[in-house]
């Protein structure tokens, strides 16, 4: 008798009596074909899918998919009997013929409070204007547009709840991006991924809420006008020539100074080579006017420890970031025509400048080659660095035991302003 | 110097969040077992933090709906949570295997005392961790494993996969994991 009571316990059909709250949140961990099959468990199931409020018709649905079924009907189908609120929506792939039914459900999806938003068209090589519908999202929270163009019709209001923006290959004017961004006024996260706008003659960001940036692609000039906020920026940018011009008829404004010197609160900088050209442009002051006395992470990508405009870049950085705490430098060991008055600069500015770096701990040098530039710029580091305690050295080329010891007791005989400071060589296989 | 390193400056401790971490609450589960548990840890469930905050505690809280075996999980995971130093990473780990050795009956008994508790990160680890039992099994294999009964007639299932034929699509087959 018991027994039997225990086994039925064990055996007691407990899911199908879980809070609606729990079942739902279940479900919402499924793939689609997993939910909609769990209409068939019992008549208690037959109704619980269409209240999930994620719909995902993704790359996971497409291939679990044969050929023999139509994915525009299917998705028809879900969205008709779909019931409540859809949370977040995601159409991982669509192609042309597409079109006119993105548009309808678009507009289906309008009035269903969406707050997650993911769009992708499958190819990249030709681009279409996503549905005006898009625009009349009031609650979206988070979209991801990929291989799409977006033209916001001049009656869009702004997404007035909108967090994070990601546009992977979308095409856009820069007016229009700027009118964008400045409509979505509690933008956090804003990243522009191989996004092309007509040469993005001049990019600006006015997003007061702003926390992160990360651009890839190709940029002339940029400017944040209402960032106050914006404590991590990533930018791999690509120039608009071939030959970057590092003087412009009519620009002799400091770049430097109009890109970085709203940006107070700024904890982590990521760039390269060609967005420390930009910055350097229009000649490089030794320091900005106001420090950047959040910042704790440098970055940097530099085509060659010989090339004046970058390096001087790369020590202004340094010299307006009293708290800095890790460096890291990347160079393509480019030979630079300047590289003379680089090591004169270098010198110079040893004995001319104080660098306040107090809190700096870790240095890393990937790409090191130990040109007479590079160990001009680690003199300079070292003379200055009160309480670095490791410079890790990642070399272009192998290095025996012996080359490294000799490097090292080198660097050790310098100048040096920390007493701790340990040299750690990393061979280029582990790059 | 050193000293000077040893005591940074600028970092506040804030006295209330000290207080918590050595004030103990006492939970009483369903069948009267009592657990001592710090209040910084206790609080990490929703419900016991606002029945703390109205004051309604009075030393004991009572916990009607949890029997004493899954109080005492639902504990071990509070005090991971609330335990100084411990990365995400590492809490990661912990709420991984936390819930990959639990039976399914078990796995049950947590999601609703962490429902109940409103303990949203237990929770969405514990319906995670169901719902991939689920996960590209068929109809059957669900219904034996959950012991779902069905009460649809073979002609109405045979509709409802016709309707839905594409969902039927990409199922493993029925092997236990």
């Amino acid at each position: 008798m018991d027994r039997t009571r225990i086994r039925s316990g064990l055996d007691a059909d407990r899911i199908s009596n879980l809070p609606t709250n729990v079942i739902d949140n279940i479900l919402k961990f499924l793939p689609l074909h997993d939910t909609v099959r769990t209409s068939v468990l019992s008549k208690g199931w037959q109704y619980k899918w269409v209240n999930v409020p994620y719909l995902a018709f993704d790359w996971t649905f497409k291939e679990n998919l044969s050929g023999e079924h139509n994915i525009e009907s299917i998705i028809y189908q879900v969205l008709l009997l779909h019931k409540g609120p859809i949370v977040k929506f995601t159409l991982g792939f669509f192609y042309f013929d597409f079109y006119p039914s993105i548009n309808n459900w678009l507009f289906f999806l309008s009035d269903h409070r969406v707050e997650e938003l993911h769009l992708s068209y499958s190819s990249s090589d030709v681009r279409r204007a996503i549905s005006h519908h898009l625009f009349t999202f009031d609650h979206l929270k988070h979209l991801i547009l990929t291989n799409v163009v977006i033209r916001p019709p001049s009656t869009f209001k702004g997404f007035g709840r909108l967090v994070s923006l990601d546009l992977i290959r979308v095409e856009f004017e820069p007016e229009e991006l700027n009118m964008f961004t400045s409509k979505c006024p509690m933008l956090e996260y804003l990243n522009l991924d191989f996004s092309i706008a007509s040469w993005f003659r001049h990019l600006d960001i006015d997003a007061p809420n702003l926390k992160s940036f990360c651009f890839w692609g190709i940029l002339s000039s940029i400017y944040f006008k209402n960032a106050t906020y914006l404590g991590e920026m990533s930018i791999t940018c690509f120039p608009i020539l071939r030959r970057h011009t590092t003087s412009e008829a009519g620009d002799d404004d400091r770049n430097m100074i109009k890109i970085l010197g709203q940006l107070s609160s700024i904890t982590r900088l990521c760039c390269n080579n060609h967005f420390l050209q930009l910055l350097t442009k229009g000649g490089v002051p030794h320091k900005l006017p106001v420090n950047l006395n959040n910042m704790r992470d440098l970055v940097l990508s530099i085509t060659g420890f010989g090339f004046e405009a970058e390096v001087r870049g790369v020590l202004c950085l340094i010299t307006s970031s009293p708290n800095l705490q890790r460096l890291q430098i990347t160079s393509a060991n480019a030979p630079a025509e300047d590289m003379l008055s680089t090591i004169e600069f270098l010198k110079k500015a040893q004995q001319e400048t104080e660098i306040p770096l107090c809190r700096l701990d870790t240095v890393t040098i990937r790409g090191f080659s130990y040109w007479v530039d590079e160990k001009e710029f680690l003199k300079r580091l070292l003379s200055a660095a009160t309480v670095l305690r490791r410079l890790e050295l990642h070399s272009a080329y192998h290095l025996s035991e012996e080359e490294q010891r000799e490097i090292s007791e080198e660097l050790l005989s310098f100048r040096r302003a920390s007493s701790q400071v340990e040299i750690v060589f990393q061979d280029p296989a582990v790059i | 110097m050193a000293r000077k390193n040893r005591n940074p400056v600028g970092k506040n401790v804030d006295p209330e969040a000290q207080k918590k971490k050595t004030r103990t609450l006492t939970l009483k589960s369903s069948d009267g077992q009592e657990f001592s548990i710090s209040e910084s840890a206790a609080v990490l469930s929703i419900a016991i933090e606002n029945m703390v905050e109205d004051d309604c505690a009075g030393g004991v809280i009572p916990l009607p709906l949890v029997d004493g075996g899954t109080l005492a999980r639902v504990i071990t995971y509070l005090n991971k949570h609330a335990e100084d130093g411990a990365s995400d990473e590492e809490k990661r780990k912990f709420d991984e295997e936390f819930v990959s050795g639990m039976e399914m009956g078990v796995l049950f008994d947590v999601v609703l005392a962490a429902n109940y508790l409103d303990i949203r990160g237990l929770l969405r680890e514990v319906r995670r961790r169901i719902a991939d039992r689920m996960k590209n099994k068929s109809v059957e294999w669900v219904r034996k494993t959950f012991h779902i009964e069905s009460d649809f007639t073979p002609e109405e299932e045979e509709q409802m996969k016709k309707e839905f034929a594409w969902a039927w699509e990409g199922v493993d087959s029925d092997v236990d994991d």
